[in-house]
């Protein structure tokens, strides 16, 4: 199947590059958030968070978290990926590993859009309760695909009991 | 499982191998053997067919219901 060596390779790309950046970010995340000259403004999703409150430091440490689960959610997604190039695809580790992305997807994401609620919400900044169309990066797309990798998760589960059965009919 | 295979009982009474009827029945001795133990899961009517008409025998013969205490 080329379109799952394409994916395959697009996930490695994605996964190699987000990894050596998460690391990057986590060596520079010591020394900003305990460094009290340091004041950097970060833009995250939009917002500009200055480190110079304890809650602000919480919020950049909340979405570098965040940025972790999504991260590992990557990585077994590219376990999944794995398994069906060498066919194995009604396996209980892929069932299992697909509710995980989706419980990772949408943890990072609740994470994430929290904290900025809370952040903006005590800084009296602009409280915004949106729903955002067509941006890939919204709330909504990332809960929605995190429930959808768990429906495809018990999906895999009625086919993989399909199959036994198939298999075990005389 | 409250319905139980009995083929072990029907093959002695007919004094036939579970090879032969395996080979009689063209399937592998790996699948009647899934049979036998009770691990299969459903029995197509062709096979059942098959085994009644091999082994000169009612479905009752071979299956058994019991109620799951």
């Amino acid at each position: 199947m080329k379109k799952l060596q394409i994916l395959r390779a697009i996930l490695d790309f994605f996964w190699f590059f987000s990894l050596i950046s998460e690391i990057g970010i986590l060596i520079f995340l010591a020394f900003y958030l305990f460094d009290p000259d340091m004041e950097i403004p970060i833009k995250i999703n939009g917002h500009v968070i200055t480190p110079t409150t304890l809650l602000s430091k919480l919020i950049i440490l909340a979405n570098v978290i965040s940025g972790i689960l999504f991260l590992y959610s990557i990585y077994v997604l590219r376990k999944v990926v794995g398994y069906f190039q060498k066919k194995e695809i009604f396996k209980s580790e892929v069932i299992e590993n697909f509710n995980l992305i989706g419980k990772l997807v949408i943890s990072s994401s609740l994470i994430s859009h929290l904290s900025l609620f809370i952040f903006n919400y005590i800084n009296r900044g602009p409280v915004v309760f949106s729903i955002e169309f067509g941006n890939y990066d919204s709330f909504l797309i990332s809960i929605s695909l995190g429930m959808f990798f768990m429906v495809i998760s018990e999906v895999f589960k009625i086919a993989k009991n399909i199959k036994e059965e198939n298999e075990l009919t005389i | 499982m409250s319905i139980i295979i009995n083929l072990d009982i029907m093959l002695a009474k007919r004094k036939m191998r579970s090879n032969e009827l395996a080979e009689r029945m063209g399937i592998t001795t790996a699948n009647l053997s899934i049979l036998k133990t009770g691990k299969a899961k459903a029995i197509r009517f062709s096979t059942l067919e098959l085994i009644c008409e091999i082994l000169e025998c009612q479905p009752g013969d071979i299956m058994e219901f019991t109620k799951d205490k």
